[in-house]
């Protein structure tokens, strides 16, 4: 089993004709994943390492034949939340925005677009998910031979708001012999389609998967909502966090941004220091490098 | 035209005259936005306009403040 993806999971690529796009459809087709074709208005006809390039996303299902599983959408800010209706609209339920910098706004009526029609967005700004030898949805790991060396099938699941952080902790599990079941990009921004609390369920559902670790930044408040949700649900799977950004503590630091536009660190609770205490105090181990997490997830695992 | 003038274009906050009056609920709702859309004052809960379309819509003021004295009034389609 897995979460959200397997190898029969069809998706398209929105805004296909663009460079980012051509070179992740390269990366999904060379991984063995499923693009069934790409839209790009104006460009019907084309094709994008093989893949058919159409209008619009009905024409991309009637070419297929039957329903499309996902989406990656790599449209520009202005267009998003227009891509993702229109996925939404023509049956898709699972969208990948990787698009940065999205109007706020776009944002949130697109999240909760999808949450009326049971569709689940994962992003915006993030690299999308993988799960290891069976289907790569997004720029997640890199290339197909890189994605293949850092991501091997095991019983961890990954769930990170940094793209290249999703890697470098999913590559030290590999290494360790643990492996990744599922690996989810979810994205830096201050509003995402799906977060820690949100994905859990999918993760607790899923037989392979046996521990969670997160990647953790200051800013925002999905650490408070995972530490709520585990204390309601007291999940079977242990789960191991890794907290970035510590020195933002620091008094000399304030006011000063981590990154990820979701980072912004504006309250108590969005600092490392807060994250940590209310993630330990829901029995979520906290570690400070990451080449402790492989130790910790075996020993919470056999625990 | 400023930040502080300009009108928001995501979302704006309207809050009960009781509530907006009530020293103690300023604080906390100064507290808990991690956007800073709140400022406590000496007469009760400011909002800072400015700050409004930094909404990250986490309803941490919804639940600080008495129940249906704070709404959040969404300006997009939903």
């Amino acid at each position: 089993m897995s979460v959200f993806l397997d190898k029969d999971t069809t998706f398209i690529v929105q805004g296909i004709t663009g460079r980012e796009a051509i070179n992740l459809t390269k990366e999904c087709l060379d991984y063995g994943s499923r693009v069934v074709g790409g839209v790009t208005p104006g460009r019907k006809g084309r094709k994008v390492h093989g893949v058919p390039v159409f209008d619009t996303v009905a024409q991309a299902v009637e070419n297929h034949g039957g329903e499309i599983d996902g989406s990656i959408v790599t449209v520009p800010p202005g267009f998003t939340k227009d891509a993702v209706i229109e996925a939404i609209d023509n049956g898709i339920k699972l969208l990948v925005v990787v698009t940065e910098r999205i109007p706020r706004g776009d944002v949130a009526e697109m999240v909760e677009f999808a949450e009326m029609n049971d569709a689940r967005i994962i992003g915006p700004n993030c690299l999308g998910l993988i799960v290891p030898e069976v289907c790569k949805m997004g720029g997640i790991g890199g290339p197909a031979k890189d994605a293949a060396k850092s991501y091997k099938p095991g019983v961890v699941g990954v769930m990170s708001r940094s793209g290249g952080m999703t890697t470098e902790i999913s590559s030290s599990l590999s290494a360790a012999g643990l492996g990744v079941s599922t690996a989810i990009s979810i994205g830096g921004d201050p509003i995402i389609g799906s977060s820690y609390a949100e994905l859990m369920p999918y993760f607790e559902a899923d037989e392979q998967t046996k521990a969670i670790v997160i990647y953790s930044e200051p800013g925002g408040r999905m650490e408070a909502q995972l530490a709520d949700w585990q204390k309601e649900h007291d999940s079977r799977l242990p789960i191991v966090a890794f907290m970035a950004g510590k020195f933002m503590d620091d008094e000399s630091m304030k006011g000063m941004n981590f990154g990820h536009a979701g980072t912004i660190v504006e309250g108590k609770e969005d600092s490392a220091a807060e994250k940590i205490k209310r993630l330990e105090a829901a029995g979520i181990r906290v570690v400070e490098r990451i080449d402790e997490i492989p130790d910790v997830v075996k020993e919470r695992i056999s625990a | 035209m400023s930040a502080e003038t300009m009108d928001s274009v995501f979302i704006d906050v309207e809050l009960d005259e009781s509530a907006a009056s009530d020293p103690e609920l300023a604080k906390k709702l100064e507290e808990v936005c991690p956007v800073g859309i709140f400022k406590a004052t000496e007469s009760g809960t400011e909002i800072v306009a400015g700050q409004l379309d930094e909404c990250v819509l986490c309803n941490l003021c919804v639940d600080a403040a008495p129940e249906g004295s704070l709404r959040i009034v969404k300006k997009y389609e939903s």
